[in-house]
């Protein structure tokens, strides 16, 4: 009678939040100050290499259909050496989960609650964070699939007004004297997508397997798509200049879009309120990957998973609080990706390799 | 709250003993169970005590004994007869109250004294046998030895026919409760189609069930419950749409429960919900037939019972809980928006004063400059923080509503005209509050009215004060973190089985169309799928009759 | 039974979290950013104005019942203040219907003023604002800030320097509008106009009509001004003019590199929207053809401005295509007697062609040789379409301006007659 799977549907869904998150509000800010007026070609081409890099965990989802990505990784590198991969990938899910909801009160604080303490902040996201863990990944599931198209009709909202403020002269010349520099945000951009392999840890509750990596595909393309289509027109209304010293562009871009509407002004504490619920959807997804790899591990059984994740309601905010500076954070943040990018670029296209020569060479027996 | 946590705790207990549910089956008269669990404790009237007690041969001893078991109540009828030519007296015992008198002297009691029949003629001696097959006539005529049976038979309203020279003894259905006729419906008015609304009568229920139901798949369960109580309990489905495993286990859940008496359905809806700490309805209560028709139809579950106007739906989710039964006798596009609209008021219910709250002591740049002036002017001497004067103001509703609820209608006519004008409008001349805040709690209160089902109204006038203390304290942040929560939660609900928001999630265009909206009519082939019926199709899938 | 005693272990732990939860919530109850909407002081307009007290001066003439020079003057670290900030905040009354019923002060006599404004002299804006905060019962609120009005003497001296506080601050939208007084700033702030009920609201206001004059500079707040100044651009913003009850945008002024140069009259603007393509309605008024007097005027419906660098060699040129669409409107000093036909609109178009032509001309010459100001902003067209030629020449641009050629091509189209024939 229950629901004892999630469909493609909510599998779309959980892509793109997983994606879709703190990023979104900075991801024009930190490839503009690299690659200039070009950042959205940089972005898009950093799309292309998920799409490529999606390829062996597709592969290794369906080489292991019942398994999520740290029964995987222990499956396919040992007991030993599997270990050895997911303590990067503990690390950085943690500190990613952790930072998100630290840079999100950073925000909350500029743009909604001025004078309100970060650590309320951090403390109630989180909190919220661990209720909705607890309730078990159906529930992750429905509830990402409501908060869905709040935050895509929200983005797709601020991309149509802020339509009439674009100067399109901005954005030219296009790729002039700046190529390298555009190769060169590619691996940053790349960054800001990561949480695109966050579906490994939910692959496994589909029932068909098919359709779900089609929804996957599909949803990897929607925050390709509101990346490059928001950095574009950031550039074409801020100009680089002034986008090189904006942090929050999105919410700038919100800012200084003038929305008469009558009943509400102030467009961006509005989107703020919009965006906490994006946030919240990634970092639940990071912080639910986070329990399960911890959980593999120590191989800790199936009942024990629940005081793993009461245990993130320390680890998060002491991981949160862990740098007292604004912008060291956002440092910190940017370059703790290259960890993830790192695992997911050349381990998990190893394995897949490694899968595949071990398939290759039984079947002839 | 610790009584609640023994009782939950208790039921939970019960629960594991589901093979030992006691009086199963379509067995109008208790088959007896054979062992009691806790005899130590409250011993089950009709059990043990009487069941070895039998019929003896000499009809007065039967009165007396039957008499004193039931203490000599006053309106315990012991009618004597003579059988017609025979030189053999015979006995009823009825219920004055509970029985059909009428039926009893006209049917029982006087064919009995008139027979006269050949075989008395000859002198020969009347057959027991005879009695129940040619001279009483009444729905059920059923032989019975033991005193458990027969007690049970009158204390439900049967009548008890007993013949000088036998240990056996007849019951024979004479029940004519007292109560309402059908009534038109209260909570749940409509402007269109049926104007009919169950009573506490069982029968008539059922009736009006059947009555709409020509199909001989409806299946009506029956079973009893209350160890002193024992009313009927009816599970009503259709057995070859409904899934299975819901009527299984709403069987199970009732034939568990084990407690004195429970007085009507919306009672009994508190005992089987799944979580008994929601504050929202996990079941559907309706008074209207027509709504628990289409709730049969849909393949779901009705359980009725003596004693209350309402019947109980189950599963449910959250949509259903917002379809009013004009949705169905209107375009589609039309109850389609008013479904929205119902939507809309249950938001603006529970969340508009805390978003004002928020917005107006928060976030004072969310609203244009014209806005904030007019706000700001009409709050003018206002002594107390808005939320102070939103909490104030709400309190006054909820007692005003409270009020006029428990008032005869003629007063609390009165007690809302003084309340809503009089009240308010000093108020707001004293400048205790201002008129803006009125206008909200006003709104709020409007809002509420839109809802079809009661409970969830109760729910998110409950659900109002915790969202205005948190939007006091933390802003639109604090309100949006709210909701997240309440998100959570509602999205961990399950009715018998069913997510609570489902069709919300995972989406599923046709289950929407079934229920967040209403699709057009001819297009709504199917049943809700969350249901997982048993057959899933509501129309031909091919199109029209004659059309292919 | 077993899986009785699990369940219940498994609802206390739930309690136990549950209890958690309730717990820390009710910690966060802190209302740190609690405010009453009534708490707050909504600055509408700021001006910011050259000290001057640091003159010596006192109060300035026609302030009635103004502050003490000791209230607004700020103790400073620095030797001298170095601006004038004065904040308009609106005096809110209790509504009509309160007051009325007696809660407050009865119907005052005269008219009050609805506003207040502030003044302060001091070095920083910030510092500025707090020393205001230690003047009023409320707490300054900049969201609602609709126009920021600048003394052309600081606009002389650099909108740059004094941009920062405006763009950081949080409350403070981008899409505040930027106007420059000539003379003080703070006179405009001073007008009590006589339909919106505060001047800076009346201010922002006046830009609503845009699309029916074009000699309006529109298109001027805080963020397109940033981004010019950024981008190293030359811009127009627009001028205001005030006397006691009105205010005009007259004309504009001409900002190089963020520095004030110069005015512009009202018909450089309308030049400047025509070739910048910001023209957004109108009206052009011309002689009427043939030798008899009188003057003949169209509705300009729609205008397309189009600049094109043309490089030959290492010189560069632009070719500027107006097109102007419209409706022709009426005549004045006569009456029109005769049909209009074809050949009397093909003199008309011909007509509204020169008075464009001649008056762009003007303009482009005065931005060129006067102020050398690159105000139609041809550097960003030739950065964006020619970035090769550009990089080149990047350096030499303030030289090589005032000698470019530019061509201009007019082109107008009388699309409809209008209601007469």
């Amino acid at each position: 009678m229950k629901m004892k799977y999630l469909t493609p549907s909510q599998i779309l869904v959980l892509v793109v939040s997983g994606v879709l998150g703190i990023d979104i509000i900075m991801v024009q800010h930190n490839i503009v100050s690299i690659a200039k007026q070009d950042a959205w070609i940089s972005l898009a081409l950093s799309g292309l290499l998920v799409f490529i890099a999606a390829i062996p965990i597709i592969y290794l989802m369906l080489a292991y259909p019942r398994k999520d990505a740290p029964q995987i990784i222990l499956a396919v590198a040992g007991k030993w050496l599997g270990r050895a991969i997911l303590i990067p990938l503990m690390v950085f899910f943690i500190v990613y989960a952790g930072l998100s909801a630290r840079i999100f009160a950073q925000v909350i604080r500029v743009f909604l609650l001025e004078s309100t303490p970060m650590v309320v902040t951090v403390l109630f996201m989180v909190i919220v964070v661990i209720y909705l863990l607890s309730k078990g990944v159906y529930t992750i599931g429905a509830v990402l699939d409501i908060l869905f198209p709040l935050y895509i009709i929200t983005l797709m909202f601020l991309i149509i007004i802020s339509a009439s403020q674009i100067d399109p002269s901005n954005i030219r010349p296009i790729l002039f004297r700046n190529t390298s520099n555009t190769v060169k945000a590619i691996i940053p951009g790349f960054n800001h997508f990561t949480g695109y392999a966050m579906v490994a840890y939910f692959m496994c509750y589909t029932q068909e397997k098919k359709p779900a990596i089609k929804a996957y595909i599909l949803g990897l393309g929607i925050p390709i798509f509101f990346y490059v289509a928001l950095t574009i027109i950031c550039i074409m209304v801020f100009d680089v200049g002034s986008l090189g010293v904006t942090f929050y562009p999105t919410l700038g871009l919100a800012k200084s879009v003038g929305f008469q509407s009558g009943i509400l002004d102030r467009l961006e504490s509005f989107m703020a309120t919009f965006f906490i619920s994006m946030v919240f959807g990634s970092m639940i997804i990071f912080t639910y990957g986070s329990v399960r790899n911890i959980t593999e591990f120590f191989s800790i059984p199936p009942k024990g998973e629940k005081y793993v994740i009461y245990a993130h309601l320390i680890i998060l905010p002491i991981v949160a609080f862990a740098i007292s500076k604004d912008g060291d954070v956002l440092e910190f943040y940017r370059n703790s990706k290259y960890i993830d990018t790192f695992v997911f670029l050349i381990f998990v296209p190893l394995m897949a390799l490694w899968v595949g020569i071990r398939r290759r060479k039984g079947r002839p027996k | 709250m610790l009584r609640f946590l023994s009782k939950r705790l208790y039921r939970k207990e019960n629960r594991q003993q589901t093979n030992s549910g006691r009086r199963h089956g379509q067995d109008q008269v208790k088959s007896g169970s054979n062992s009691n669990p806790k005899s130590g404790q409250d011993p089950i009237i009709y059990d043990q005590k009487f069941k070895n007690i039998r019929l003896s041969k000499n009809i007065q001893d039967n009165i007396a004994n039957i008499k004193d078991s039931m203490n000599n109540n006053f309106d315990i009828k012991v009618k004597e007869f003579k059988l017609g030519s025979w030189d053999i007296y015979g006995v009823v015992i009825y219920v004055e109250s509970l029985a059909n008198e009428d039926l009893i002297l006209k049917h029982v009691v006087s064919p009995l004294m008139l027979c006269s029949s050949p075989e008395a003629e000859r002198g020969d001696v009347i057959l027991f046998n005879d009695i129940k097959d040619s001279m009483v006539v009444a729905d059920y005529v059923k032989e019975v030895e033991t005193l458990d049976e027969i007690l049970f038979a009158i204390m439900s309203g049967d009548t008890f026919l007993c013949i000088q020279g036998y240990q056996k003894g007849f019951i024979i259905s004479s029940k004519q409760y007292v109560g309402r006729q059908i009534g038109e419906p209260i909570l749940e008015p409509s402007v269109r189609g049926s104007q009919e609304a169950f009573s506490e009568i069982l029968k008539n229920n059922i009736g009006l069930i059947r009555k709409r139901i020509r199909d001989p798949n409806l299946a009506i369960e029956t079973h009893r419950i209350g160890r002193r109580s024992e009313m009927e309990v009816l599970i009503v489905y259709l057995r070859d749409v409904t899934n299975q495993d819901v009527v299984n286990e709403a069987t199970r859940r009732i034939t568990a429960l084990d407690v004195d008496s429970i007085l009507c359905a919306a009672e009994l809806g508190l005992y089987i919900t799944d979580d008994p700490n929601s504050i929202f309805p996990l079941y559907q209560i309706t008074e209207r037939p027509d709504r628990a028709v289409r709730g049969i139809m849909e393949g779901r579950v009705a359980i009725l019972m003596e004693g209350g106007t309402d019947a109980l739906l189950v599963p449910v989710t959250m949509p259903i809980l917002l379809q009013s039964a004009d949705d169905y006798y209107e375009n589609w596009f039309v109850a389609s928006v008013l479904r929205l609209i119902r939507y809309g008021g249950m938001l603006v219910s529970a969340f508009l004063p805390a978003i004002f709250i928020a917005l107006t002591t928060f976030h004072p740049g969310m609203l244009p400059l014209k806005l904030v002036l007019t706000v700001t002017g009409a709050r003018g001497g206002v002594p107390f923080p808005g939320i102070l004067e939103a909490i104030l103001l709400l309190g006054f509703l909820e007692l005003l509503q409270e009020a006029s609820i428990r008032l005869s209608r003629v007063i609390g006519q009165t007690v809302s005209i003084v309340g809503g004008l009089v009240i308010g409008q000093a108020a707001v001349q004293a400048g205790l509050v201002g008129p803006i805040m009125i206008i909200i709690i006003g709104l709020t209160a409007i809002g509420a009215f839109a809802f079809t089902d009661y409970s969830l109204g109760l729910a998110t006038r409950i659900l109002r004060i915790p969202f205005m203390i948190l939007s006091a304290s933390l802003g639109i942040f604090g309100l949006s973190m709210g909701m997240l929560l309440l998100l959570i939660y509602v999205a961990s609900l399950e009715s018998f089985g069913v997510r609570y928001i489902r069709p919300l999630s995972p989406y599923r265009i046709k289950d929407i169309k079934e229920t967040v909206i209403k699709g057009k009519d001819l297009a709504r082939k199917e049943r809700p799928t969350f249901l997982y019926t048993a057959n899933g199709n509501r129309q031909s899938p091919k199109g029209k009759k004659g059309e292919s | 039974m077993g899986g009785y005693k699990k369940e219940e272990r498994q609802t206390k732990v739930k309690r136990a979290i549950h209890i958690m939860i309730i717990m820390s919530l009710l910690l966060c109850t802190g209302c740190w950013d609690k405010k009453e909407i009534e708490q707050w002081g909504y600055v509408l307009g700021i001006a910011v104005d050259p000290p001057t007290l640091g003159k010596g001066t006192g109060s300035k003439e026609g302030e009635e019942g103004a502050a003490p020079a000791g209230f607004r003057q700020m103790d400073i670290s620095a030797d001298k203040p170095t601006y004038d900030m004065t904040i308009q905040l609106p005096i809110i009354k209790e509504s009509p219907s309160l007051a009325a019923s007696g809660g407050g002060g009865g119907p005052e006599s005269g008219s009050p003023s609805k506003t207040w404004q502030i003044t302060q002299t001091g070095d920083t804006f910030l510092s500025m604002e707090r020393e205001i905060e230690s003047r009023t019962s409320l707490t300054l609120f900049y969201g609602h800030l609709q126009v920021l009005v600048i003394s052309d003497s600081v606009a002389r001296d650099g909108l740059d320097k004094i941009a920062d506080f405006f763009l950081r601050h949080r409350e403070i939208r981008p899409k505040v509008d930027i106007y420059i007084a000539e003379g003080s700033a703070k006179k405009i702030l001073d007008v009590s106009p006589k339909i919106e009920d505060h001047s800076a609201t009346y201010l922002k206001q006046l830009l609503m009509n845009s699309d029916r004059s074009s000699r309006i500079v529109h298109k001027a707040d805080l963020r397109a001004t940033m981004n010019f100044i950024r981008a190293g651009n030359d811009f127009v913003l627009p001028k205001v003019e005030a006397n006691k009850e009105e205010i005009k945008i007259k004309g504009g002024a001409i900002f190089k590199k963020a520095k004030m140069v110069g005015w512009a009259d009202e018909m450089d603007i309308e030049s400047i929207n025509f070739i910048r393509d910001l023209y957004r309605g109108g009206v052009i008024v011309g002689d009427r053809p043939g030798d008899e007097p009188g003057l003949i005027s169209m509705e300009v419906t729609k205008s397309k401005g189009k600049i094109k660098p043309i490089i030959t060699g290492d010189q560069v040129s632009f070719d500027i295509f107006i097109k102007i669409q419209g409706e022709y409107d009426g005549q004045i000093g006569f009456l029109s007697d005769k049909q209009a036909d074809k050949a009397y609109m093909d003199k008309c178009e011909k007509e509204f062609t020169k008075v464009v032509r001649e008056q762009c001309n003007r303009t482009i010459k005065k931005m060129q040789e006067e102020y050398k100001a690159d105000v139609f902003q041809l550097n960003k067209i030739l950065r964006t379409s020619k970035p090769a030629y550009w990089e080149e020449i990047k350096e030499d641009w303030d030289e090589i301006y005032p000698d470019v050629k530019i061509n201009l091509d007019v082109e107008v189209k009388l699309k409809q007659l209008g209601n007469f024939k």
